[in-house]
C-alpha cells in the first residue's frame, strides 16, 4: 500500500509542477511569479508546461554570472535539512521514469560503488566550475531531463527551434538514450551517478529531521530490503547512507522505520530508551 | 542522540539563514527572470 502511495506521489510530482498545459497549446513558456520558486525536484523550467524553476538551472545561472546562489542553495538546504533525499524518492519525475523503466523484465546489473562519486563531480564541475569559467550553463545543456521535457517538445512544436538544431542536440539525445536504456538494466543510474540535485540532498541525509531507524535486535540480515530498495543499498548496514532516497519502501520490514531525530525509542521497545537500538545506529555488517 | 539533534539544529539554522539571506538580496526575482529568459 505504501509502495502504491509512493507511485501516486511520484505521479503528482510529475504532473503538478507541469500544470501549465497552455504552454503546449500556445508554444509559450509560463513567466508568472511561480517561476521564481525552485522546486526540490528535477524538473526542467524550459518545459512548455513548467510552472516552477529548476534549482540546478538557477544555481548554474548564478555561477555563470559570478554570483553566489543563496536563495536556490538555501531552498535546497531547507528541504534537505527537513527530509534529506526524500523528494528524490517520492516526487522527482525523472526518478519516477527510471523506477518504471527498471520494471521491464530483462537482465539486471549493478552499478559499481564508485559511480556514486560521479554525481558530486557533476555538481562541482558541470554546475559550478565550468559555468563559472565559460559563463555557459553546461549541465542544463546536457541534462537528459531537459532534453526529454523541453528539448524534444520544443523541437516538435517550433519550426524555428527545429531550424536551430545542431550537433549538440544529437549529443543530448545520446545522453538521454544512455540513461533511458541503462535505467532498464540498473536501478536509477542517473540519480546515483549523475544527478547534482541528488548530490546536494545526499549531504543532508545524516542530519535531516526525518530519519530511517533500524532495529538490530529484530533484523535477520535477510537482505530483502536491498531487493526492494530503488537504489540497491542495504539500509540495515547504514540507515543514514547518503545514497538512501528516503522512499520508505524498506519500512515494509518491521526492523526499519521512518522516524525523526527527536524520537528516542523509535521501535517502542521497553528499556531501550537509552540503550542499544534506541538510536538511529550507523549499522555495520554482521560478522 | 544529542549529537543528532544538535547536528539537525545547526543544519536547519544554517539553511534558513541561507534562504533568508537569498530572499533579502532579492534573488527570488533573479531566479524568476532567469526562468523567464529561457
Amino acid at each position: 500500500m505504501a509502495f502504491l502511495r509512493r507511485r501516486v506521489y511520484q505521479a503528482l510530482g510529475a504532473v503538478l509542477p507541469n500544470a501549465y498545459v497552455q504552454g503546449f497549446l500556445s508554444a509559450t513558456l509560463y513567466q508568472g511569479p511561480l517561476k521564481g520558486v525552485c522546486t526540490p525536484l528535477f524538473n526542467c523550467y524550459a518545459c512548455p508546461s513548467a510552472l516552477f524553476s529548476c534549482p540546478i538551472g538557477t544555481i548554474q545561472h548564478f555561477a555563470a554570472t559570478g554570483k553566489v546562489p543563496f536563495y536556490a542553495a538555501g531552498t535546497m538546504a531547507v528541504v534537505g535539512a527537513s527530509v534529506g533525499r526524500m523528494t528524490c524518492g517520492t516526487l522527482c519525475p525523472f526518478g519516477f521514469l527510471q523506477d518504471i523503466l527498471y520494471k521491464i523484465r530483462t537482465w539486471k546489473g549493478r552499478l559499481p560503488g564508485w559511480a556514486s562519486w560521479l554525481r558530486y563531480a557533476a555538481l562541482a564541475v558541470l554546475v559550478f566550475l565550468i559555468p563559472a569559467l565559460t559563463h555557459v550553463h553546461w549541465f542544463s545543456r546536457l541534462c537528459p531531463m531537459g532534453t526529454l521535457s523541453a528539448g524534444l517538445p520544443w523541437v516538435t512544436m517550433s519550426g524555428s527551434i527545429r531550424a536551430m538544431m545542431g550537433s549538440l542536440f544529437w549529443v543530448k539525445i545520446g545522453i538521454l538514450l544512455l540513461f533511458v536504456t541503462s535505467s532498464v538494466l540498473v536501478k536509477r543510474p542517473f540519480c546515483r551517478a549523475a544527478c547534482p540535485l541528488g548530490a546536494i540532498f545526499s549531504l543532508f541525509n545524516r542530519s535531516s529531521f526525518l530519519q530511517l531507524a533500524w532495529n538490530p535486535d529484530t533484523c535477520t540480515r535477510c537482505g530483502k530490503c536491498q531487493k526492494i530498495c530503488p537504489v540497491d543499498i542495504r539500509p540495515d548496514y547504514n540507515p543514514t547512507n547518503p545514497e538512501c532516497l528516503r522512499c520508505w519502501d524498506c519500512t515494509r520490514c518491521p526492523s526499519l522505520k521512518m522516524t525523526t531525530v527527536l524520537t528516542r525509542n523509535p521501535f517502542g521497545l521497553p528499556g531501550m530508551a537509552e540503550g542499544r537500538g534506541a538510536e538511529i545506529l550507523p549499522g555495520t555488517p554482521a560478522g | 542522540m544529542k549529537f543528532k539533534i544538535l547536528a539537525f539544529l545547526l543544519t536547519a539554522a544554517a539553511s534558513v539563514t541561507l534562504l533568508a539571506f537569498g530572499l533579502f538580496r532579492g534573488e527570488f526575482v533573479k531566479a524568476l527572470v532567469n526562468g523567464a529568459l529561457l
